[in-house]
């Protein structure tokens, strides 16, 4: 029964819940029997809030039987990435450094806890989201779902894991060079990096002012419509965020695909991946041409440059913002920590300002020469599926970055320009070990990313299947 | 080596960007002129 319950979409979960043929109270408790199971193997908690959080899907089950249903998130068991404050809780990012109790709460909270999804704990991820991998010293490592021996991608490691393992519905994550699309396609699931800007960080923990994201990790394109429905929006509390019109993401899965643009990226370094992920891609967008999309060649001009200046952003950022704790408190972070947050201080400020100043002319060059042509570009996530965990276990830190930094360079491009992209799992290694396509779109055009991955996921059933854990 | 790749190459400074913080305020106009 209660392995039934969990392999239910969050939207099915929402249905059944909202008609009343299955109580908040038997899902919340179904998931806890399955993260009691699986927590051990995969450790991807680092809190759990049983007690509020059963409290919590009675009022749920109250609510909606006195006709006061809040919307498809009321009484859904979800848990986020531990990078969102919540007045009173402390907020650790994955470090130990971070231990005072947070004196408010971040807007993404309120607003989910307002749309009534229940908050089961706080989930793993690479101290101060610096990683790529799931390792964390301080709570131990993360584990992918599928094969206990792989890594689960990083660094919203533990949102991964915990919706690929089928113990909560969907989580937040958060996206700085590829931190959510990564794990995504390691772990089997879908993310959505969301538009720079398009979803409030107000409380949330920062690692780069000018590129951090937050976005969703679910089973579903659907699923992820519906939870960015409930965050997104204006938020008197960060300036950073335009009045640019919210569309009705639901609404966008029911667009046609035919005569949509798919551009399928070509050339360096698009086409250095995996033999198996290239079979998978080609599959993938044959796909996407049977269900009426017209596919065209294209090259991603600068990505070298772009992938450049975008380590150049988070690097400053990220020394400036953890700065004076690591003057201060600098042995309590792990030494891969150290390692990144540390680098930013050796660049100069001309090279940060260059990156910051080619910014707006290279989001311009790439949006007018790629989105002329196209209305969705279709390529890789990743080189390959998940590595080993041994693989990334040495001494040598610059074998573990070189791996991540070859890895991620499909990634980071689109934090550089801010634009949105969606990580959508297409297939299986030989090994096992999901694979995923990575959608991407001009400036807030979110709503085109899902319409196409959801009609990608209506025509076949990848995300239907379950890792054996 | 991260540093010496990171010039600018094809790509030319326009002269608005000069200003130090203008780089930032230009960047947000085009990321909401180039909206969907």
């Amino acid at each position: 029964m209660s392995t039934s319950l969990t392999d239910l979409s969050l939207a099915e979960a929402s249905t059944a819940i909202q008609r009343r043929e299955l109580t908040s109270r038997t899902v919340t408790e179904s998931a806890l029997t399955r993260i009691a199971e699986v927590q051990p193997k995969v450790n991807c908690f680092i809190s759990l809030e049983e007690d509020a959080a059963l409290i919590a899907a009675d009022r749920a089950d109250d609510e909606i039987a006195d006709g006061r249903w809040r919307g498809p998130l009321h009484g859904v068991p979800l848990a986020h990435k531990d990078a969102f404050d919540r007045e009173g809780k402390v907020t650790t990012a994955g470090s130990k450094v971070l231990d005072r109790p947070a004196q408010l709460t971040a807007t993404v909270m309120e607003r989910l806890e307002a749309a009534g999804a229940l908050h089961l704990g706080t989930l793993n991820l690479d101290e101060f989201a610096t990683g790529g991998t799931g390792e964390n010293e301080h709570f131990g490592r993360c584990l992918n779902p599928w094969n206990l021996d792989h890594i689960p991608g990083g660094s919203s490691a533990g949102s991964a894991a915990a919706v690929a393992a089928r113990l909560v519905y969907g989580a937040l994550g958060t996206d700085c060079g590829g931190s959510i699309r990564y794990p995504s396609s390691m772990s089997g699931v879908v993310g959505l990096k969301p538009t720079f800007g398009r979803v409030t960080r107000y409380g949330a923990f920062p690692l780069s002012w000018t590129m951090d994201c937050i976005g969703p990790l679910a089973r579903t394109v659907e699923d992820c419509a519906l939870i960015m429905r409930a965050i997104v929006g204006v938020d008197p509390n960060d300036p950073t965020v335009p009045d640019v019109p919210v569309p009705d993401y639901s609404a966008c899965l029911r667009r046609d695909l035919r005569g949509v643009r798919v551009g399928v990226t070509v050339g360096k370094p698009f086409n250095d991946v995996d033999l198996e992920l290239a079979a998978q891609l080609r599959e993938a967008s044959a796909v996407l041409r049977e269900l009426g999309a017209d596919l065209v060649e294209i090259e991603v001009p600068q990505i070298e440059l772009m992938d450049d200046l975008q380590m150049v952003l988070m690097k400053c950022d990220a020394a400036a913002i953890y700065g004076h704790l690591l003057r201060t408190r600098g042995d309590e972070f792990s030494i891969a920590a150290i390692g990144i947050l540390q680098e930013g201080f050796f660049i100069p400020a001309t090279r940060y300002l260059e990156a910051v100043s080619l910014r707006g002319p290279l989001l311009r060059n790439y949006v007018e020469t790629i989105f002329s042509k196209v209305d969705v570009l279709f390529g890789p996530v990743l080189t390959g599926p998940a590595p080993t965990v041994a693989e990334v276990t040495t001494d040598d830190p610059t074998k573990v970055n070189a791996l991540l930094t070859e890895s991620a360079q499909f990634t980071r491009f689109a934090n550089y320009l801010g634009t949105p992209a969606l990580s959508v799992p297409c297939g299986f290694s030989g090994k096992g070990l999901p694979m995923a396509f990575q959608l991407s779109g001009r400036p807030f055009a979110e709503g085109t990313l899902l319409a196409v991955g959801h009609a990608y996921q209506c025509a076949t059933d990848v995300h239907k299947k379950t890792p054996d854990i | 080596m991260l540093l010496p790749r990171v010039a600018a190459r094809n790509f030319r400074l326009p002269p608005r960007a000069m200003h130090a913080v203008s780089g930032s305020a230009l960047y947000y106009i085009t990321l909401i002129e180039m909206a969907a």
